[in-house]
């Protein structure tokens, strides 16, 4: 995990928005009670003619008729490839959307395109808005505003353009300040697939395993473990660069030293690992063991100083 | 031996009932004639304790229960102890036995009286303090066994529905002070008091509440329970502590099982509508599909979080009694934020915590359990503040 990525950012304030999240008042509040709720985050959609691309973000509405596509990069530039996705963003149809991506009927009736870039790239996106896309596509910027020692507030902040629905649209153009972001509806950023971007979900779902007494866990237990139901709406290319990610974390853990007598590969099957359990040992202090061996894998990935308490516990054994 | 020897064979809940209720008279006869408070070995106890088994689980009955019943080695007892599982006529309903030298142990587990199955009411006459020590290292092992976890205003309520007799007030901060705060001298950072009578005692609660409002965390409510219609003029003292122990005596057990009832279901209400409502998941409502859920909040604005680095230490070490381990980041940003992907060993299922001075935000993620929500509750009112409030994202109170 590296914390707070644009990406993992932009992501959990677009779910943010259309869940009402406290952090997010009054903005949130409003598209609330415009009946906006979070159809999707991360899903491909397949655009007749034009070919798959992955959405960002889906919120639907049925009470406004409409739906919003959101579409985040950090990119300073718009490439060719960034190009023909927001073409196919612009070519979505009712049709396209219900049938293909599930979304509500009703709430299908109308699309928008919402691009959201970082600060000072937007003037390089403007091209993207011109007589076919200015009622359907909205640019906006999101990045911190103000810093101080006791932290940042960031502004999502109105560039250009309008959306198919005008309500959503005027309170997208208010000046969204926000001192806090929602951090939790998606951890995990499908596009860091690096070590740091991976290691600490992994290890925490090692653990969850290790918990259930599940000793032997495959990577694609893992994988749907970090990614859950995202998992089924990622499109084959980032699946790949995702299984490659975790892998190069077990392959990582299996570096160090004190974690081969922890974790070990199954020879018959150099997809599943498994989680070395001494027999006949106390298993809370196994476990304990375990958890400050991992934590010490985390330091050395996340470059973090170790705990400053013990993780110990007295256990009354009377009986 | 611990236990009763001379305790029949019981093969039915009714059975135990009209046994228990025959102990129950006998011990407060006891303490009557006695004049003095007695050691609670020979008063019933009863376990309020979760446990998540599925399906295939419940089909294993009695091999899965053993497995699950075991008490795991640790440092200074290097055997498992394995108990032995009585079935007994009715189904769900087992005598469970824990046998190690000349100690014993019995203890009745009805895991079938609540309609899910999952909170389960164990009853024993055995040793207290063993008894407490058993019910600790089955939840520390076993990763579906959890304690209930009463906070301390479902305490009071539950109090209220009979007539006080008493409180115990529980309180422990010094394990959130760190080594710098503490320097070289002795904190004294806890209270603990215990006090026991009629009116006279809702008085001094009352008193140091006013006087002491911040810090006056119920542990333990005593209260004497009656009921009207078929059991009216029996009566069943109770002790109730926050891990979900019931502690009786009086004239009727009968009495006993209504408010032990009651309280689970008022408690197994709460936790599954932490579930049902809260979880972050994919769900169709009425042909629908939305992502759903959104997080809890801990609103912690009344008395602040001042050393994030060992409030984290301490919360996500993975010990006893929060069980949630996971290694703290700072946030992006705020100084003095963190986010912790983390474990609930209970469990096994993983939540995620954003924590700033004055608020802590958890997300729930599919296979969370709610009782997780109720130990964080609980046990941060006795570790760290008691002026905490636990809200949802629209502002309802949660507990």
């Amino acid at each position: 995990m590296e914390p707070n990525s644009f990406n993992l950012n932009v992501i959990n304030i677009f779910a943010g928005l259309m869940k009402g999240h406290k952090f997010l008042r009054p903005h949130s509040t409003k598209i609330k009670k415009l009946g906006y709720t979070l159809f999707r985050v991360e899903m491909d959609i397949t655009v007749p003619s034009l070919g798959t691309t992955r959405v960002d973000g889906i919120g639907q509405s049925v009470q406004q008729r409409h739906t919003i596509l959101a579409e985040w990069t950090s990119r300073n530039m718009p490439g060719v490839d960034k190009e023909r996705q927001i073409e196919k963003y612009l070519s979505v149809t009712a049709d396209t959307l219900s049938a293909v991506g599930g979304v509500n009927r009703e709430a299908a009736t109308q699309n928008s395109t919402w691009l959201i870039l970082s600060p000072g790239s937007e003037n390089n996106y403007m091209s993207f808005l011109n007589e076919k896309t200015r009622d359907k596509l909205m640019i906006s910027t999101f990045g911190v505003k103000q810093s101080s020692d006791n932290g940042a507030t960031y502004g999502l902040v109105y560039f250009a353009g309008e959306s198919q629905d005008s309500e959503l649209a005027n309170i997208l153009k208010e000046d969204i300040k926000v001192r806090r972001l929602p951090q939790g509806y998606v951890k995990v950023s499908i596009d860091d697939t690096s070590l740091k971007g991976l290691a600490n979900e992994v290890v925490v779902d090692i653990k969850t395993h290790f918990v259930r007494g599940k000793y032997e866990v495959s990577e694609e237990d893992i994988i749907r473990g970090v990614y859950k139901e995202l998992w089924r709406y990622i499109g084959p290319r980032a699946k790949h660069d995702i299984v490659k990610g975790i892998r190069g974390v077990l392959k990582e853990m299996l570096r160090k030293n004190y974690l081969r007598d922890w974790i070990q590969r199954i020879s018959e099957n150099p997809h599943v690992w498994k989680i070395m359990i001494p027999e006949k040992k106390d298993i809370n202090l196994v476990g304990r063991q375990f958890r400050i061996t991992l934590e010490k894998f985390i330091a050395e990935v996340y470059g973090k100083s170790p705990r400053q308490k013990e993780l110990f516990e007295e256990i009354d054994d009377t009986f | 031996m611990n236990t009763k020897d001379s305790e029949p064979t019981i093969k039915t809940r009714r059975e135990l009932y009209d046994y228990y209720e025959m102990q129950m008279n006998k011990a407060y006869r006891e303490v009557l004639k006695a004049r003095r408070l007695e050691s609670d070995s020979t008063f019933i106890k009863t376990y309020m304790v979760e446990f998540d088994w599925g399906e295939e689980e419940r089909k294993g009955g009695v091999d899965f229960l053993r497995k699950t019943l075991a008490l795991t080695p640790t440092q200074h007892r290097k055997t498992l102890v394995m108990p032995t599982v009585h079935e007994t006529d009715e189904d769900g309903f087992f005598s469970v036995d824990w046998l190690r030298k000349d100690k014993k142990l019995r203890v009745y587990f009805d895991t079938i009286t609540d309609p899910d199955r999952r909170f389960w009411l164990a009853y024993s006459l055995s040793d207290a303090n063993l008894l407490d020590a058993v019910m600790d290292r089955l939840a520390m092992s076993h990763s579906c066994f959890d304690r209930a976890w009463l906070w301390p205003d479902i305490l009071k309520e539950t109090q209220a529905m009979g007539e006080f007799r008493g409180v115990g007030l529980d309180y422990d901060y010094r394990a959130f002070e760190s080594r710098e705060e503490k320097g070289h001298r002795e904190s004294t950072n806890y209270f603990k008091v215990q006090i026991w009578g009629g009116r006279e005692t809702e008085e001094i609660l009352n008193f140091i509440t006013k006087k002491f409002e911040k810090k006056t965390v119920l542990s333990k409510v005593r209260l004497k329970y009656t009921t009207d219609g078929e059991y009216s003029g029996h009566f069943a003292l109770e002790d109730i502590k926050y891990n979900g122990k019931f502690t009786a005596r009086g004239t009727s057990f009968q009495t006993h099982q209504i408010l032990v009832s009651n309280l689970r279901t008022r408690y197994s209400k709460i936790i599954k509508r932490l579930e049902e409502n809260y979880i972050i998941r994919l769900n169709d409502v009425k042909g629908e599909e939305s992502i759903e859920g959104n997080p809890i909040f801990f609103d912690l604005s009344r008395n602040p979080i001042e050393n994030m680095d060992a409030f984290c230490d301490v919360v996500f070490a993975g010990t006893m009694p929060f069980r949630l381990w996971g290694v703290p980041f700072p946030m992006e940003n705020e100084p003095n934020g963190r986010v912790v992907s983390a474990v609930d060993l209970h469990s096994g299922s993983k939540l995620f915590f954003e924590i700033y001075p004055d608020i802590i935000s958890v997300y729930l993620y599919r296979g969370a359990c709610g009782n997780s929500i109720a130990r964080f509750f609980t046990n941060i009112q006795h570790r760290f503040s008691k002026l905490v409030l636990a809200e949802d994202n629209d502002g309802t109170q949660l507990f």
